[in-house]
């Protein structure tokens, strides 16, 4: 018995040292980005700050290397590329696990299998189509890119989910002449909205922490997507001022953070559904 | 046996019943009108997966074989990029990261986390350490990256050594030696991803019959015992699925080695995703970069093919 609770003191230890090298990096981020760059320079790094300028600091980083535009345009596309990418996927979904199309199986491989492939076999055919067709270095383009790049898993997804659904459902609203939009729109739908809240969070996640193809199909800050932006932000041949550059690392993070305490639920549902790209 | 539950029931919904056969409407030809128009619900995601990712996996292959140089027309020139590839000095280096990648996102990550969900499972204050181990997954790559170049930068752990008198470890330039500098990325990285792992082996432990674990407790058997013959057994399936995602991941990691380091000092701490992105878009030798993709892509689904085979029978099913 006090073998166990000796044991069971020191897993504890053990757990709660892991836990502070966990928090640790969060609460320096949090204090540098509250200091002044004085203030930064002046003592060590792990020092509390002495002046609080936390809100100086974010109006810097938001109006430099366009990271308040990011911010912006991040919002846009992980929105609208979510939201997109769900419905196009519910269409494709149901045409496959419900109407059962012929050669459905393949028509979702073909889908499904599109994105297995490592990111980088993408980069230099969409930079060179991009820019023959006039998408490069367009909201419109990124909109685009980053609703493709989810179809395939909210299609893996929604088609599992639909199988689920009981048939009747669906010969009730034919009986009663209902088109199959409408049965998707009104029966399937409603239905599925947890699956898809939980995708959409995934999947908004996925857009909002992408830096590669932000880098290879934009180049102008008032488009670029706001990791982009925080990269350059940092600039390796010298950025802004550490405290600044922190300050544009909480902003980059916070809606994340936000949904993230928020939704701690969903985000861990989101994972069991697995699949983690990036 | 099974990985993992489909992912429709995962979500909690409506369960039962198995889709009924396509309502039977009289009438041929109205049936076949609406076959035709229930086509029509895959085109947008079969155009768009189709014109841009499968044309660009066709692309990218063709253009290992040219010498492609950005945006002007590109000559065929058979295998040159790959015997370029071969007699690269940078190729080794490569090689070597990007494999010291792979083998240290299983060991590091997959392992605590591991340790990390046997645990807390079933122990007092699991949701506290749950959300301060799962809380990098929130903060993201890039984030991650910026976060700890200060902490390994000269204003950060080398104060921190300085004050603490080791001298020696202070004057270390964490991301400008070689190999340190894959090393502490190394370090950013299993902080960023080991809650997620964490977060799957609970989905694994959940799935572990009670039954046979309150039965292997009375037969006696405890601590490492059950570790080895119970836990870790029933966790096999789910072991392997986290091992196959991360490797993918591992092999094709590019932000947060971007943000870090772009792969440097000269090239040192490159890895194939980044040499990628550096041959098509810094010196615009697209040809190579597409080769380079294109030995990248070979080694991911040679990683991956037992893992794709299995998922594959799961989706068929």
């Amino acid at each position: 018995m006090r073998a166990a609770k000796v044991k069971g003191g020191l897993l504890y230890s053990c757990l709660a040292v892991a836990a502070l090298l966990w928090v640790l990096p969060v609460w320096w981020t949090l204090t540098n980005a509250i200091k002044s760059p004085n203030d930064f320079f002046a003592h060590p790094f792990y020092d509390v700050p002495r002046e609080f300028n936390l809100v100086s600091n974010i109006s810097t980083a938001w109006d430099s290397a366009g990271l308040g535009t990011g911010f912006i345009n991040s919002i846009i596309y992980g929105v609208v590329g979510a939201a997109a990418s769900i419905v196009i996927a519910s269409l494709a979904a149901y045409a496959i696990s419900v109407l059962r199309i012929r050669g459905g199986f393949i028509v979702f491989m073909a889908i499904f299998s599109g994105t297995v492939f490592p990111l980088q076999m993408y980069i230099v055919p969409l930079f060179r189509m991009y820019n023959s067709i006039g998408l490069y270095d367009s909201r419109a383009g990124l909109i685009l890119f980053y609703t493709a790049i989810s179809v395939p898993f909210c299609t893996l997804v929604l088609r599992g989910f639909y199988t689920t659904v009981p048939g009747e459902l669906r010969e009730a609203a034919l009986v009663e002449g209902a088109g199959e939009a409408r049965i998707l729109r009104s029966v399937y739908a409603p239905l599925s909205i947890s699956a898809a809240l939980v995708l959409f969070l995934f999947q908004f996640t996925w857009i909002w922490n992408d830096l590669l193809f932000g880098i290879v199909l934009t180049s102008s800050p008032s488009v670029r997507p706001v990791m982009a932006s925080l990269t350059s932000l940092m600039g390796v041949y010298g950025g802004s001022s550490l405290p600044v550059q922190l300050a544009g690392a909480l902003v980059a993070a916070s809606p994340m953070l936000v949904l993230f305490f928020g939704l701690r639920r969903f985000f861990t549902e989101g994972l069991s559904l697995v699949a983690r790209r990036g | 046996m099974k990985t993992l539950p489909p992912p429709g029931r995962a979500v909690g919904g409506p369960r039962g019943a198995p889709v009924a056969e396509r309502a039977t409407l009289s009438g041929r030809h109205q049936r076949r009108r609406r076959s035709l128009s229930s086509y029509l619900f895959v085109v947008p995601a079969l155009v768009l997966v189709v014109g841009m990712f499968w044309y660009s996996i066709v692309m990218t292959v063709w253009l290992s074989f040219t010498n492609s140089n950005g945006l002007s027309s590109a000559q065929f020139v058979g295998l040159a990029n790959y015997r370029a590839m071969l007699s690269d000095p940078a190729l080794l280096t490569n090689v070597y990261n990007t494999l010291i990648w792979a083998v240290a996102m299983i060991v590091l990550p997959v392992g605590l986390g591991l340790v990390a969900a046997v645990a807390l499972k079933k122990r007092r204050g699991r949701s506290v350490f749950q959300t301060v181990f799962y809380l990098p997954y929130a903060i993201g790559f890039v984030t991650t990256g910026v976060i700890w170049s200060f902490l390994f930068g000269t204003s950060g752990f080398s104060e921190l050594f300085n004050a603490l008198g080791f001298r020696s470890l202070a004057n270390v330039q964490w991301l400008n030696q070689v190999p340190l500098n894959t090393y502490s990325m190394i370090v950013a990285s299993t902080w960023q991803t080991m809650g997620t792992d964490m977060l799957l082996f609970f989905v694994g432990l959940d799935t572990i019959d009670r039954q046979v674990t309150e039965a292997a407790s009375l037969d006696g058997a405890v601590g490492w015992k059950m570790f080895r013959f119970i836990t870790w057994p029933s966790l096999s399936a789910m072991t392997r699925v986290i091992i196959a995602i991360s490797i993918v991941n591992a092999l094709q990691a590019f932000n947060l080695i971007w943000v870090m380091t772009q792969g440097g000092p000269y090239g040192s701490s490159s890895t194939f995703a980044v040499w990628t992105y550096q041959q098509s878009f810094q010196y615009y030798k697209m040809g190579y970069g597409a080769a380079i993709a294109v030995v990248l892509t070979v080694f991911v689904l040679l990683a991956s093919i037992g893992y794709l085979r299995r998922s594959l029978r799961e989706v068929r099913a």
